[in-house]
């Protein structure tokens, strides 16, 4: 079981780099509008599904 | 009033559709009925720029709050204006490829689908760099290159898609707002990590306790939890020390003072048996107890950084611009504010008034129903005075300044807001009463516990005593109403109402009287047609559309009323006659239309208008009248409804009006309000407030002038309407978004909901605290059963409030969009 004098200060250190990731991620305002991005990729998605069949419509089919 | 004839609602913005209206538009194959020319035309828009799927994804769209499609002629006529170099350098940034960059606030977005369909639409117009749109804060950052597109095309290309977009400077507000945000997060997301981690080392160490555990690896788990305990304890509880250092020099007491003794006392004493090899470490209690906190606090800061973002919106007032003119009379653009006594500015036709001044050249009629709520154009000459923020309608004016920016009228009104709202009756809340006395009982009881077990058996007092502090953390108590209150504000955002103070909802519940302002709050605010008696051999649909061709020529308040009707392309040579009517020629006639002695000028044979009361406009030709048409301020749809509905709970509805030709009074018999006050200024109707306030009365005011503000601010409780001027908004406690009034019977039926739910939390929190703390004083709990009973209770009560917003899935049709 010593194997923990090991492995929790390598589990401290990878919890220190998280914390970090985290600042910096609030700083750099990843999280100002979570709203909007939670959605933005639905509406993506829909525009593209509209507007391909479109040009399809004219291509006879093979 | 007639809602229940109109059978459709527009598909757009969810109004019914006036009767005789017949416009429509293609939307995934199936024709939609529109309102109106405005609502068809952003309709078509999007559909041609193939983004229907809006439709299926927007939400919130409760019918009116889609903003008007109708933006104003005189906003977008007066667009160019933002492209004066000059006047852009206040707002517009320009960076280092030579790209402009500005950031724009954006009216009317309710969902992420508003998101979606103007970032798509911007995207699209040559030129645009970037765009990007923050739903919450409703702020837009555009950064466009110049040699391609313009600001105006910017803000122009938002308002194709049915949004009014206008240039903004960020408030210094703002940016402590997000300041404050950022480090809530980040002391909420470090307490989160070093709480998961610390409970890791934690179930190792109660297993240990159980099953035997090797000292060495023991003592290193304590070590460990100690330390990754150690930046929860000081960085991210640091707000607590904070607030109960304040309280304890003010000596008042507040639950941060009980928070933060069993912080310090769980961390040092912790510490201690590390040293000491005692029996227990608190380090895990120390760091799950700081994040649930965190967590509670993180909410309701949340919430009230909403509110205090939508408050900053609303007095968000666009930049008014002045053309003040120099020594040869050449104009130049200038912020309104920069204006100085004796300084001659231009207003054209169209244009707000830039600030206190007197008439030296012009003849115009000026529009001043936001001052008095009036809204026939006062007409006004050479010599004469006028009033900044009023509307010049007609022809253009020089002006010369008579009063500084901060003496203007505008300020003087300001002022007695001010005074009005120093004044307001204050509420306490509920749960700001029963939480001073709460903390400072569970102070004395635990102090007394501990002395009664330190006497008895001294290695127990320790643990006990935080048991007991923890245990009765008044968590629940204070996540009690602001959970209630951030879901009933949420619930009333999806109604239409925005809630800008955090007091409005407990307020809104002892309501007993109902005052509403008439024009623009009880009616719509503006002129429209309701009946057509043709008059000649002419059909009604060719008089109707012969004046609405002639009047699209004016933008007097009574020639929008045939704006919505279609015209015809064989009516030429228009002229505007100010403050009479239009005339025009149509096969080989002269027509005119307007006030009878100017339509019917020469004629002899004209029959006198069908009623006695309203405004009517006659049609005549050279030779015969053709029609007369009467145009009205109309009832909102729904005014009817809601007065029933309120005499029917028992409130008193009062109509508080400036308006002095009797309208008021006529509104007031057919609505059937007994309680009316006509010809009032802003000054009589504070003191008609306050004599009901000196009664006992608890008063909910409607309105939306600049004339109401005051009454807004003083009355207990008070809403405005979303197109009423930024003072009444900002001084209101909340503002309707849409165009109707039926969301008010849900937001009393909302708050009445939400009450009750604050009434059960607190009762449950009370009750619980009052089972568990003795309990832990009698050595039942240990810390960390204490914590986990702390954070259910916590989440009971959180769980309690969320039932508010199935209110709105009950009580509100589901809105078809």
């Amino acid at each position: 079981m010593d194997v923990i004098y090991f492995l929790i200060p390598l589990a401290l250190i990878l919890l220190v780099a998280a914390v970090a990731a985290f600042f910096w991620a609030v700083r750099h305002d990843q999280f100002e509008d979570l709203d909007r991005e939670a959605n933005r990729i639905l509406f993506d998605e829909d525009l593209q599904r509209d507007a391909k069949p479109r040009p399809q419509d004219r291509t006879p089919p093979p | 009033m007639s809602d229940s004839l109109a059978g459709e609602s527009c598909f757009h913005c969810g109004l019914p559709v006036p009767l005789g209206t017949d416009l429509s538009v293609n939307i995934k194959g199936t024709a939609r009925a529109m309102c109106c020319p405005g609502c068809q035309a952003v309709a078509q828009t999007i559909v041609g720029i193939g983004m229907e799927s809006y439709y299926d994804h927007r939400e919130n769209c409760a019918p009116g709050t889609i903003p008007s499609a109708e933006i104003v002629p005189e906003f977008l006529g007066n667009l160019q204006d933002w492209d004066d170099p000059a006047l852009q350098q206040s707002f517009v940034h320009t960076n280092s490829d030579a790209h402009q960059e500005i950031t724009l606030m954006v009216n009317g977005i309710t969902c992420s689908a508003c998101v979606w369909l103007i970032e798509h639409h911007l995207k699209s117009q040559p030129g645009i760099v970037q765009c990007q749109l923050n739903m919450s804060s409703h702020r837009a950052r555009v950064v466009w290159d110049p040699q391609q597109t313009s600001l105006s095309a910017i803000i122009r290309a938002i308002a194709q898609v049915g949004y009014k977009a206008e240039p903004y400077s960020p408030a210094q507000q703002e940016a402590a707002i997000r300041k404050e945000s950022q480090q809530a997060t980040m002391r909420l997301g470090l307490a989160g990590l070093g709480a998961m981690q610390v409970m890791m080392y934690a179930v190792g160490l109660y297993l240990g306790a159980f099953e035997g555990i090797d000292p060495g690896h023991e003592y290193f788990l304590r070590w460990i939890s100690g330390i990754v305990c150690t930046p929860v304890f000081f960085y991210s509880s640091w707000p607590f020390y904070l607030n109960a250092w304040r309280a304890i020099r003010t000596r008042r007491m507040n639950m941060d003072v009980s928070v933060s003794a069993a912080l310090i006392i769980a961390y040092v004493s912790s510490w201690w048996s590390v040293f000491t090899h005692g029996r227990e470490v608190y380090f895990d209690s120390v760091s799950m107890f700081t994040f649930f906190l965190l967590l509670g606090r993180f909410f309701e800061m949340k919430m009230r950084h909403r509110s205090q973002e939508s408050s900053i919106r609303l007095s968000h007032s666009s930049i008014q611009t002045a053309r003040r003119l120099d020594d040869d009379d050449n104009p130049s653009l200038v912020p309104a504010e920069r204006l100085r006594k004796g300084d001659r500015v231009l207003v054209r036709a169209g244009e707000v008034i830039p600030g206190d001044a007197r008439i030296l050249g012009g003849d115009s009629a000026i529009d001043e129903s936001m001052l008095t709520g009036e809204h026939l154009p006062v007409r006004k000459l050479v010599g004469d005075m006028v009033t900044g923020g009023t509307l010049n309608v007609e022809q253009p004016l020089t002006l010369e300044i008579t009063r500084d920016p901060q003496d203007s009228t505008l300020s003087t009104l300001r002022r007695l807001l001010d005074r009005a709202e120093s004044e307001k009756p204050s509420i306490t809340l509920m749960a700001d009463r029963l939480a001073r006395h709460f903390v400072a009982g569970v102070l004395v009881a635990s102090l007394l516990g501990f002395a009664f077990w330190y006497w008895h058996s001294p290695e127990d007092s320790i643990w006990i005593l935080l048991s007991m502090l923890v245990v009765s953390c008044p968590c629940a108590l204070s996540l009690a109403t602001p959970t209630a209150v951030t879901a009933a504000t949420a619930a009333l955002a999806n109604i239409g109402f925005l809630s800008t103070r955090s007091h409005t909802i407990e307020s809104l519940r002892a309501v007993t009287d109902v005052v509403f302002d008439k024009t623009g709050t009880l009616t719509e605010g503006r002129f429209s047609l309701t009946r057509t008696v043709p008059l000649a051999d002419l059909d009604k649909n060719t008089v109707e559309s012969l004046a609405a061709s002639l009047e699209q020529a004016s933008e007097h308040p009574i020639a929008r009323a045939f704006h919505p009707l279609t015209g015809r392309n064989d009516v030429t040579d228009f002229s505007v006659i100010p403050n009479e009517g239009v005339q025009g020629r149509w096969q080989g006639q002269q027509l005119r239309i307007g006030k009878p002695g100017f339509a019917g000028a020469g004629l002899t044979n004209v029959p006198p208008a069908p009623e006695s009361t309203g405004q009517w406009v006659l049609l005549a030709s050279e030779q015969q009248a053709l029609a007369w048409f009467k145009v009205e301020d109309q009832l909102r749809y729904d005014a009817a409804d809601l007065i029933r509905l309120l005499q029917h709970e028992g409130r008193t509805c009062h109509i508080l009006s400036g308006d002095g030709s009797g309208h008021a009074r006529e509104i007031a018999a057919m609505l059937g309000i007994e309680q009316v006050r006509d010809n009032a200024s802003p000054q009589d109707k504070l003191a008609y407030l306050k004599s009901l306030q000196a009664h006992g009365r608890h008063v909910l005011m409607l309105g939306d002038g600049l004339n109401d503000a005051p009454v807004l601010a003083g009355a207990d409780v008070s809403i405005a309407m979303s197109d009423g001027t930024d003072l009444a908004k900002v001084a209101a406690d909340g503002v309707l978004l849409g165009q109707s009034l039926t969301p008010v019977k849900h937001i009393l039926g909302i708050v009445r909901q939400s009450y009750r739910v604050m009434r059960q939390n607190l009762a449950w929190a009370l009750g619980y605290n009052i089972i568990a703390l003795p309990l832990a004083a009698a050595g039942f709990v240990p810390p960390w059963l204490s914590a986990i009973g702390m954070s259910a209770s916590s989440l009971i009560v959180v769980m309690n409030a969320l039932r508010i917003n199935r209110y709105n899935e009950r009580n509100t049709a589901p809105q078809g969009s």
